[in-house]
């Protein structure tokens, strides 16, 4: 377990500069907030760096800007090609983590479950959200209550995947990330209403500071190919 | 010879959604080889590298960078050496 969202980015670029030998976790805590844009963000970054108090990063995958803070969990995942947890399939990709990180949630009392594609299509999507990352649903994105409670993305090269998530253990202080992007007041609000957290549910409290070596040893099992939690 | 985001990548996504180019990492007129890294694409959000099949002279960039595309649509047009 590992603090700080410029150390992750730092790690995952690690992970994908090289030839990967062996698959690799990292469960992330942040103790300040920093705000990770999505790859194809990158004509933000200036903008937000001039504009907000707190460390804007750019990240290699895909989707939304996120919102690292104390209130939430990172999850970087490296795997070779060829490991039993990769596919070709980038969809398919998300799945085991989807479902290893909702069986997680439930382990703590939060009613999550990781959607499959047709239930994410299902969801109507608040299309003015598109530019965060909580603010769309993707298929094996984890959901509490019908909203958000995890999200997910990936880096693909030819030699591995890189798979990366962000569970949301309290509520993110959704007005720091629209004042930072410059977003409308109102879409606070918004984010607040598609979004959930492991607080918010009742997730177990004796079980919430141990969360992070928790989800790391579950991913390292996950990673030896014993058990993701879900058939 | 038209270069298009391998069929495998898109199994399970959902039917009309739409990938964007992040970004081109060749110019027309350039000889490649294979292998060679052409662009950068974000599908689902995944950013997936689009490389070249074979060796050849990028005649045509299809689709510029921060334009979207769908399953299937020719991103690149290759002349094979």
């Amino acid at each position: 377990m590992s603090t700080g969202a410029a150390i992750e980015q730092a790690w995952n670029e690690r992970q994908l500069a090289q030839p990967l030998r062996a698959a690799a976790a990292q469960v992330w805590t942040y103790h300040e907030p920093a705000i990770v844009l999505g790859c194809s963000q990158r004509t933000m970054l200036a903008a937000a760096r001039a504009h907000s108090g707190i460390e804007i990063l750019l990240r290699r995958s895909g989707g939304g800007a996120v919102l690292a803070g104390p209130w939430m969990l990172g999850v970087s995942v490296a795997l070779p090609v060829g490991h039993a947890l990769w596919s070709a399939d980038v969809v398919a990709s998300y799945r085991w983590l989807g479902e290893l990180l909702a069986a997680v949630l439930r382990e703590g009392r939060v009613p999550a479950s990781a959607l499959a594609p047709a239930a994410a299509r299902a969801l109507a999507p608040t299309e003015c959200l598109h530019w965060a990352c909580f603010g769309g649903l993707s298929p094996w994105e984890v959901v509490a209550a019908g909203r958000k409670i995890a999200g997910l993305a990936q880096v693909r090269t030819r030699n591995a995947v890189l798979l990366s998530a962000g569970i949301l253990l309290a509520a993110p202080d959704w007005a720091l990330l629209c004042t930072a992007l410059e977003r409308p007041a109102g879409q606070v609000a918004l984010l607040q209403s598609v979004t959930t957290s492991w607080a918010e549910q009742g997730g177990d409290a004796a079980l919430a500071g141990a969360l992070a070596p928790h989800l790391q040893a579950r991913l390292r099992t996950a990673l030896q190919g014993v058990d993701i939690g879900e058939g | 010879m038209d270069v298009a985001v391998p069929a495998d990548v898109w199994k399970d996504v959902e039917p009309g959604t739409e990938a964007l180019v992040d970004a081109w990492l060749v110019k027309e007129g350039e000889r490649v080889a294979a292998g060679q890294l052409l662009a950068k694409v974000v599908i689902v959000k995944a950013n997936v590298e689009l490389t070249a099949p074979a060796a050849g002279v990028v005649e045509r960039i299809l689709v510029p960078a921060e334009d979207t595309f769908k399953a299937g649509q020719p991103l690149l047009r290759l002349r094979p050496a």
